[in-house]
């Protein structure tokens, strides 16, 4: 950023100004996209506050109960690990969805054409919020394990890691799940949709619930709900146990449905501003 | 596309004749709009509209609400593609000219962050450019400095409409388009927002402002540039399109009236027989005042003066399309109502 000196502004010629490169991008706009989502109350509340209650709530009481066949007093594992880590899943997908779906505010606020009028490149703006929706994701899991260990629900640091990484990179999916929506419709309307799905979803990927509890039926319906994948690969990572086969084929096809479903909604809606 | 619209117009530097200007033929013009026509389903919203705009003019894109300008305007900036037509800024596409910060706009409503504060939207908008003026010097030439940490969501709708005026003064454009920038504002905001604009017009910044505000076209803009359901009705400088608006109306009840011989009378423009009453517009009344009182039985003769709001609801106005047209002199380009009246007016000369 240079300032310009004071030349005569009815001569111009259009070669002697340059756009900028890589789409417009600066770590100002990201600074401020992430100053804004941490100053966004629901968010936080979402992505901290939310998980953090829960380890305290269902967690703690489930310490008593081992999370796997090993007995609590060999060495296994409690079940307020895998709550700990579904918490974490959970404050990442919900956190990360609202980051997408803000887009949904910014195009009713007029914002996305006002940024038309910059040299913006629009796939500069979505991989802000992708990015931004990694930063907040990264802070809700951290800090759900973090407390989780503080208030003595342990588990290797390694389990911690790998399951921990696994539900940092859904936020990527679930970001690409909030643009599609943010795109699809208006403000008032999107998040009205993503609201009650939400919560549907982790039931049936078992986030909320252990999926042996319910039916057969609807045990097998679960796999092919988008959060299963996600869910089983942290669940049995961070209690060392190998993830089913399936899940990370799951969570591909998923991240993939959504990823084209947001850039089709994306191409609709440049087209149309 | 319409035969009178692309008339070079009087002043002879206007690079208007259709030929791009070569190295010692002065800058490139700021817009150059080609034969714009955009439609929404059946309804053509903007029907052939060329624009030809040099560096450092000023000019007021006037005509009533839902006349094309938003659209006209989103299409000069490439918010939408036209159906037919083509447009350059400075000679590039209006993606590339907006995005070495040739050009800037101010939109009507919208396109801030209600959460943001003033500085972080500039400071956001600021870092997307390659060059830019100091952000405290953009916001004190809009007059926010002194609201600089105050949220957007707090700013009134004026302080909200200087911020944008601030963000589009960021890249130091060379061309500022502002969409209806005074909607809303009262008197005295309208009043400091233009001395705002003008004060930073000193170093040649060409300006296009739509409005559907007759007064503010005419105080701050050189020229002028009427639409009116989706075409250009007259294009020309603001004592030009005052000059159309200067007429009056001579009325009188009048049997038989010879309509080709009153238009024929030095100054007329229009003349219009609504049974036993004939209405002309004219320049000269007291002209034709003598000829109907004294070569005709005309009774009841009246003399009204056409105001500045008259003309201009007259020539945008979705009435009836006759007396809209320009006077004789080419310099203001006009349509087909403009071209009917010339086309009486030789006819009647003719028969003279």
């Amino acid at each position: 950023m240079t300032t310009t000196t004071a030349n005569r502004l009815d001569r111009i010629d259009a070669s002697t100004r340059t756009a900028p490169p890589m789409g417009g991008f600066s770590p100002a706009f990201l600074g401020i996209e992430l100053k804004r989502s941490f100053s966004n109350s629901g968010l936080i509340i979402f992505t901290l506050i939310f998980p953090i209650a829960m380890l305290f709530t269902i967690a703690l009481p489930n310490q008593k109960y081992p999370a796997t066949d090993v007995p609590l007093d060999q060495g296994g594992l409690t079940a307020g690990v895998s709550i700990m880590i579904s918490m974490a899943v959970y404050a990442a997908m919900v956190s990360s969805t609202m980051i997408g779906v803000s887009v949904a505010t910014e195009r009713s606020q007029g914002w996305s054409r006002q940024l038309r009028l910059t040299p913006l490149n629009p796939a500069v703006y979505i991989g802000v919020k992708v990015v931004t929706g990694l930063a907040i994701g990264a802070v809700g899991v951290i800090a759900t394990l973090v407390v989780g260990t503080v208030i003595g629900i342990q588990a290797p640091l390694g389990n911690l890691i790998g399951a921990g990484l696994v539900a940092w990179v859904s936020s990527l999916m679930l970001t690409a799940l909030g643009l599609a929506v943010g795109y699809a419709f208006p403000a008032q309307n999107a998040m009205r949709y993503l609201g009650p799905i939400l919560p549907i979803l982790s039931f049936m990927g078992g986030l909320f619930v252990p999926l042996q509890l319910l039916p057969d039926a609807l045990q097998t319906a679960a796999k092919f709900t988008p959060l299963w994948g996600i869910a089983d690969m942290a669940q049995k990572l961070v209690v060392g146990a190998t993830p089913d086969a399936w899940s990370f084929v799951n969570f591909v096809v998923w991240f993939a449905v959504f990823a084209v479903l947001a850039a089709l909604m994306f191409r609709r809606d440049t087209k149309r501003v | 596309m319409l035969e009178g619209m692309n008339t070079t117009p009087a002043d002879a530097s206007a690079a208007a004749n259709g030929a791009r200007p070569g190295p010692g033929d002065g800058p490139v013009p700021a817009i150059r709009a080609t034969n714009l026509v955009k439609r929404y389903r059946s309804v053509t919203a903007v029907d052939g509209v060329s624009i030809d705009i040099r560096q450092g003019e000023v000019v007021a894109f006037l005509g009533p609400n839902g006349a094309g300008k938003t659209t006209t305007i989103d299409m000069l900036l490439g918010l939408s593609h036209p159906d037919e037509g083509s447009v350059e800024l400075f000679g590039v596409s209006p993606r590339a000219a907006i995005a070495r910060g040739l050009v800037s706009a101010v939109m009507q409503t919208g396109g801030l962050l209600k959460d943001l504060t003033i500085r972080d939207t500039m400071t956001l908008t600021a870092s997307l450019f390659v060059s830019t003026i100091d952000v405290d010097e953009a916001l004190r030439r809009a007059g926010i400095l002194e609201l600089a940490n105050r949220k957007v969501a707090k700013c009134s709708g004026g302080e909200q409409q200087r911020l944008r005026f601030a963000m589009a003064l960021l890249s130091d454009p060379g061309l500022l388009v502002l969409d209806e920038p005074t909607t809303g504002m009262d008197v005295e905001g309208r009043h400091s927002f233009w001395n705002a604009i003008h004060a930073d017009a000193a170093r040649g910044r060409t300006v296009l402002f739509a409005t559907h505000y007759l007064e503010e076209a005419d105080q701050y803009a050189d020229r002028i540039i009427l639409i009116r359901r989706g075409r250009i009705v007259a294009d020309g400088s603001s004592a030009q399109i005052k000059a159309m608006a200067a007429g009056r109306t001579v009325e009188a009840v009048l049997v038989d009236a010879d309509q080709a011989r009153i238009l024929a009378l030095p100054g007329v423009e229009s003349v219009e027989v609504r049974g036993d009453r004939l209405i002309a517009r004219t320049t000269q009344s007291d002209d034709l005042a003598r000829y109907l009182l004294t070569s005709t039985d005309a009774s009841d003769v009246t003399i009204t003066s056409q105001n500045l709001e008259q003309a201009f609801l007259q020539l945008t106005g979705d009435g009836d399309d006759r007396g809209a047209g320009a006077r004789g002199d080419d310099d203001i380009r006009s349509d087909d109502a403009g071209r009917d009246a010339r086309a009486a007016r030789g006819l009647a000369r003719e028969e003279a």
